[in-house]
């Protein structure tokens, strides 16, 4: 067998990439991105039992396979009108929790901190979870390890697998919870706290303390007014799971708050002839370009809208770190791109205090985690807040449970054009006329990209490692003056 | 197919290299919704079927997952066989090959995009101590359609599914890294 090495960039089919377009002068006139995305979703669905659905949907991304779980689950509870036990709908947020904690903790390491602890513009090769190890000590790989493995853990007792569970199924849960499985997730949970707690530590010390950072995050090539969207509780609270998707606007007043049933009357999608990938946006005002502000129905759907969108958090180490924040930043709506990492670490901390406070309620051993569905299922939607944004399962089936179509709304395709404009306005105020473009340059334009923690990574796991990316340069007459790969 | 979908090893351990034990992983990567994207997962399930479970210490895994989770999947054995799909811009389906492990150093700028790549998984296992394979073989087959849902291969890479399995074992036969025995005859 022939032996090779490769280049991922320049071999590899499928990659993402960035590219930036220069006017006369040399300023930043425009700047696109392009990812590859899954096709035929809606078709592969069709002609199944809809109960298939929350086995498969995890299956379609390796990054969040929970949030489709939970979403589609909630769909099948809706398409056979169940509501399901209080349990039940525990359980489900228990192991909700659980996943969020081990989601934003792999984020916050392996792509927040590396900019701040090494630098914007430290090289490449250093700007990784090891160089933040290697900068601020060995405990924090440790504890990053231990908590994500406790994560799975989680997953494996409710579910019976540590990745990819599929135990939340139309009606509620598979399985309930032992005593003695209570007591091992409560000690997870308070170990979580503490890694919550933690990672607020590391954050003051290495971004809050540090002024040039705190400068960057609040200048204004980072700066960008939406809308903002999150689900929240009876209390306009932050919650993953449940409740109602409320929109505030640029100045903080709600805009709308509707029940999951109602989003199409809500949200609708702008189609754009240079992409496959939808721009979802807010009805009532309208789509009227790549602009944002009041007069514009962009919205974003990200942890910092969540929080935005939201008069608080639910438990009372991150509410404290929630005033922090709008203290800190100016008050609310923070607008301010780069504190979506800050608002990460918060719901981080957020969803482990809430783990606890699920593991520990009386109900959560109960015995009734499922009913069984007994109507004759028709149309129906689920909505949860997955990591990267609000996600919308729907699904329509004959009398039989057969679907007859689906639609989902994924998380990142909600900031599509958010990150589009994102990115042409950190171009535009890091490039300049005359100042040469170095790949210090282009990763702070790409940290606007990356704020957001992008996933079209449905395809992510093709060796030789995750999507690559590539930033390009383009002249006036479309040379490539700059290229920045990884 | 996820995580330890199944997985088996031996006590009965012939292969051992100055005195000690060497565990051994096969883990085929991939998503088996996403039309070629499984055939990392397929080939495994065929090496599967070409060695006993008496005579190898040989553990098999399945995964769709990437970055952190390498360390979770591959901590605690010695050596790690890699099956994946790739498509490269002149790439023929069906076509299987090596890749050099020296390629997936960071300093080959592999980065990821949304989490850590495979290298930096290795190093921070390493650094953290974590008992890590030292030595890796990673096989790769050129696919056509990794982006569309489905749940079968397009009809090059299905047909080299069984091919590439055997051409695996024989090497790792060769390389000594699964002892002569522990293939079906």
């Amino acid at each position: 067998m022939k032996r090779i090495s490769i280049d991922p960039v320049t071999r590899l089919e499928g990659h993402g990439k960035i590219e930036i377009f220069l006017d006369d002068k040399g300023d930043v006139a425009n700047a696109y991105f392009q990812v590859p995305e899954l096709r035929g979703f809606e078709k592969f669905a069709e002609g199944r039992p809809v109960e298939e659905l929350p086995r498969i949907t995890p299956r379609i991304c390796g990054v969040c396979p929970e949030a489709h779980l939970m979403a589609s689950a909630k769909a099948c509870d809706a398409v056979y009108g169940i509501e399901i036990p209080s349990t039940a709908k525990k359980l489900r947020e228990l192991q909700y929790s659980a996943f969020f904690l081990g989601d934003h903790t792999t984020h916050f390491y392996a792509l927040g901190a590396p900019d701040f602890v090494m630098g914007p513009d430290a090289p490449k090769a250093e700007r990784n979870v090891i160089g933040v190890i290697k900068k601020v000590g060995l405990e924090i790989g440790g504890q990053v390890i231990k908590t994500r493995r406790e994560c799975h853990e989680v997953a494996q007792i409710l579910g019976g697998k540590p990745v990819n569970p599929v135990n939340a199924i139309p009606g509620g849960m598979s399985k309930g919870l032992t005593k003695d499985e209570r007591a091992r997730i409560e000690q997870i949970a308070k170990d979580g706290v503490e890694f919550g707690k933690f990672t607020q530590k590391i954050f003051e010390d290495v971004v809050l303390k540090n002024k040039a950072y705190v400068d960057i995050i609040v200048s204004d090539p980072y700066t960008f007014p939406t809308y903002y969207m999150g689900l929240v509780d009876g209390s306009n609270k932050v919650n993953f799971y449940d409740g109602k998707v409320r929109v505030v606007g640029p100045d903080g007043k709600e805009h709308c708050k509707y029940a999951p049933n109602d989003y199409r009357e809500f949200v609708a999608e702008h189609v754009e002839p240079w992409t496959y990938l939808k721009f979802p946006y807010l009805k009532k005002i309208g789509w009227k370009g790549f602009t944002g502000g009041p007069d514009s129905g962009v919205y974003q759907a990200t942890p910092l809208s969540r929080l935005n969108a939201s008069d608080g958090m639910a438990t009372p180490l991150a509410q404290a770190e929630y005033e922090k924040m709008y203290k800190t930043l100016g008050g609310k709506p923070v607008k301010h791109n780069l504190a979506m990492h800050w608002a990460r670490i918060i719901e981080l901390l957020y969803s482990a205090e809430r783990l606890l406070e699920l593991v520990r309620d009386e109900e959560i051993t109960g015995p009734e985690y499922r009913v069984l569905p007994t109507k004759t299922p028709s149309e129906g939607i689920g909505i949860v807040e997955a990591p990267r944004g609000t996600l919308t399962h729907h699904y329509w089936t004959d009398e039989n449970g057969i679907v007859k179509k689906a639609n989902l709304i994924v998380g990142t395709t909600n900031n599509h054009a958010p990150i589009c404009m994102s990115l042409k306005k950190a171009a535009q105020g890091v490039i300049k006329a005359g100042k040469p473009v170095t790949d210090g340059l282009l990763n702070m334009v790409e940290m606007a990209f990356r704020s957001y923690d992008p996933c079209y990574g449905c395809a992510t796991h093709s060796l030789p490692g995750e999507m690559p990316l590539e930033v390009i340069v383009y002249d006036r007459d479309r040379n490539i003056v700059h290229r920045l790969s990884r | 197919m996820n995580g330890q979908l199944f997985e088996y090893s031996s006590s009965f351990d012939k292969l051992r290299t100055n005195g000690k034990k060497m565990k051994t992983v096969i883990l085929g990567l991939g998503n088996t919704i996403l039309t070629d994207d499984g055939v990392g997962i397929y080939v495994v399930r065929e090496i599967q079927k070409l060695i006993t479970d008496h005579q190898s210490p040989i553990t098999i895994k399945e995964a769709s997952l990437g970055g952190f989770n390498f360390i979770d999947l591959l901590a605690g054995f010695d050596r790690a066989v890699i099956i994946d799909a790739i498509h490269t811009k002149d790439g023929v389906p069906g076509e299987f090959y090596e890749l050099d492990p020296a390629a997936l150093n960071p300093s080959a700028r592999l980065s990821s995009l949304h989490q850590i790549d495979f290298a930096t998984a290795c190093e921070l296992a390493r650094n953290m101590g974590v008992a890590f394979p030292v030595e890796f073989a990673i096989f790769v087959m050129e696919v056509a359609d990794e982006f569309s849902f489905g749940e079968k291969c397009t009809p090059k890479v299905e047909a080299a599914v069984p091919k590439m399995s055997e051409a695996i074992v024989q090497i790792l036969i060769e390389r000594k890294w699964m002892n002569d025995a522990a293939k079906r005859s």
